[in-house]
């Protein structure tokens, strides 16, 4: 692949990913507020609901695995780094290309693909009811296998600028 | 299939999991790395079934909400400017006491930091908060360091904290419960701390003078005034988050909803609110969410590995065969964790040693909820341990470079912290009750 095709591409993914942080932080408020509704209406109102206990679940689970893509995106999920640091720009991307190329994209890959049959069986079962809402199975799943996959290909960016690196010695 | 005796298969899965973190590969991926490979030969091709099952089970789970609003309530309550307001008023309340600065600096992170679940971002806090100050006044950098890295971890352990609720999750012990019997033992090492501080200073005035007198020259009205509008709000915040989980009058992740929501109000009220804030609170939630939770969900789902070719109990047999009886496997189990937390996470800690240790708790005559806890404040003190510790690395690394504050200046402020955190530990294991007891008066 040419040079600033492939710098194009994974700065697209970058802000992409950015982007996508940026707006679905925002749910963080949703989520506040409905908590809030619920405390009000059960301690206030004394009227319970039975639709905020699942919404907030949903909102948390997009908060959670949008939240994997973003932590990503800023290089912060948790290393033991007390070798690392002293590694040098090399020693890093080798430990990095070896660990995302053995361990995670086959693992999230499968991960990918489980999640995206559940989606599926879940939406065959939903259209076959012809009736009702949107079960919240299907919303569920659908949002892990989002999540799941922005997370994959912000790990799939990286894995390149690492790959790049170990070939040439800096960042492409 | 070979058959492999349980025994060598879990220590076998133990040492890759060190070996691999060592690495400084992402803890959570040599996690589930490590789970996938053992699976895969325990149980064939379905192990990615029972993986992605466990792991997307987390994802769903209820009290995985209070993770969000505790890490928001912190970021909004530590970085607007309520908390150096704070630790101004805090400052001009105890000025005319000898180490009135340090004290405050430990107030300050018995207070705010508790909601901010990382170490690293309750110690840069408080750095950047209080070091300046401390130092511009002639305190000596050992006293103003070891004051920091000592009141900084502290906030991890007190609650509301994300650690006990990971903790809770991990261990299976109610998250209420975790938060009740971390509260007195938190307190209890915020009294040390607070002590020494002032006996130290009353010794040697000279490394920790008192306020110059213009400074301290302010009427006691306006003193109360200031502890009424700038302490105690955010400490009402606290309380009222935990007295209605107290009370049994709301669940965890509805008080944390409450306190989340509280913590904006408070901006406000202060005219402390800007959009700037609140989204950057809102993206730093989503980034300390992500991975804190691809570490739990890649260990849970790990752990149910493990616990399908039978690890738990092969390490539970081991455990169990170490001499001098219940008392010598809790000192071996203290001492690995101990080491571990020098240079790891209390994530990875906790995910790693509590969800396979915890079940062996009661079989060596230990309240779970007790047991868990030991081991938090066991991990205080490894975070200040040299030659790696966390919190002296944190500490260093935002403090202003103009103060020419040392590694050595920090080391050996901390000392006299770590042995206090002893004494602490040697306190809850001769008074089991200083943790077990207000647990027991919890109401629901």
């Amino acid at each position: 692949m040419n040079k600033p095709l492939m710098r194009k591409i994974l700065h697209i993914i970058d802000s992409v990913n950015e982007r996508i942080g940026s707006i679905s932080s925002w749910l963080l408020l949703a989520l506040i507020a409905v908590i809030l509704y619920e405390v009000i209406s059960r301690y206030i109102f004394n009227r319970p609901t039975t639709w905020v206990f699942n919404s907030f679940r949903m909102i948390d689970g997009a908060l959670i695995v949008l939240g994997w893509a973003y932590a990503q995106r800023h290089n912060s999920h948790i290393r033991v780094d007390i070798i690392y640091t002293r590694l040098s720009l090399r020693k890093k991307a080798l430990i990095d290309v070896i660990g995302t190329g053995i361990f995670f994209i086959p693992l999230f890959g499968a991960f990918i693909r489980l999640s995206a049959s559940s989606v599926w069986s879940a939406y065959v079962l939903y259209m076959a009811r012809h009736q009702g809402s949107i079960p919240t199975a299907l919303m569920y799943q659908t949002i892990i296998l989002i999540g799941l996959s922005l997370f994959f290909l912000q790990f799939v960016a990286q894995f390149t600028r690492d790959f790049h690196i170990l070939l040439k010695g800096r960042l492409p | 299939m070979i058959e492999i005796s349980p025994e060598i298969l879990a220590v076998g899965f133990l040492l890759a999991i060190f070996f691999g973190v060592l690495t400084g590969y992402h803890v959570a991926l040599v996690l589930i790395g490590v789970g996938t490979v053992f699976g895969l030969f325990a149980m064939g091709p379905k192990v990615f079934y029972l993986l992605y099952f466990r792991a997307s089970s987390m994802i769903l789970n209820y009290n995985m909400v209070a993770i969000p609003l505790f890490t928001f309530m912190g970021v909004m309550l530590s970085r607007s400017d309520i908390a150096d307001r704070l630790y101004h008023a805090l400052h001009l309340l105890l000025g005319r006491l000898r180490g009135g600065l340090a004290l405050s600096t430990v107030i300050l992170g018995t207070i705010i930091a508790a909601g901010l679940g990382v170490v690293q971002a309750s110690v840069s806090m408080l750095t950047v908060v209080s070091l300046g100050s401390m130092v511009r006044r002639g305190y000596s950098k050992e006293l103003a360091c070891g004051a920091i890295c000592a009141g900084g971890t502290l906030g991890i352990l007190i609650p509301p904290s994300i650690m006990l609720v990971v903790l809770g999750m991990t261990a299976a012990v109610s998250i209420g419960r975790l938060f009740f019997g971390a509260f007195i033992p938190g307190f209890v090492l915020s009294g040390l701390y607070l002590g020494y501080i002032a006996v130290r200073s009353w010794i040697q005035p000279q490394i920790a003078p008192v306020a110059p007198v213009e400074e301290r020259q302010v009427p006691f009205t306006r003193k109360m005034t200031l502890l009424f509008v700038s302490i105690i709000p955010p400490l009402a915040i606290m309380l009222s988050v935990l007295g209605t989980i107290f009370f049994g009058v709301a669940t965890v992740y509805e008080a944390a909803g409450v306190g989340a929501a509280a913590s904006i109000l408070i901006t406000v009220v202060y005219r402390k609110f800007s959009w700037n804030l609140l989204k950057y609170a809102m993206r730093e939630t989503l980034r300390v969410t992500g991975f804190v939770m691809l570490i739990t969900a890649c260990a849970n789902a790990t752990v149910g590995v493990f616990v399908y070719f039978g690890g738990s109990e092969a390490i539970e047999s081991l455990v169990l065969a170490l001499p001098f009886g219940s008392w010598g496997a809790f000192a071996a189990i203290m001492l690995v964790t101990f080491i571990l937390g020098m240079f790891m996470d209390w994530i990875s800690i906790i995910l790693i040693v509590i969800s396979i240790l915890i079940p062996i708790a009661p079989q060596l005559g230990f309240n779970p909820t007790w047991f868990a806890l030991m081991i938090c404040v066991n991990l205080q003190m490894s975070f200040m341990t040299p030659p790696l510790a966390q919190s002296i690395f944190v500490c260093q690394g935002s403090a202003d470079p103009e103060l020419g504050v040392t590694n050595v200046d920090i080391i050996k402020g901390v000392i006299p912290f770590i042995l206090l955190v002893m004494v602490g530990l040697g306190l809850f294991i001769a008074f089991p009750d200083l943790i077990l007891w207000l647990p027991g008066k919890m109401i629901g």
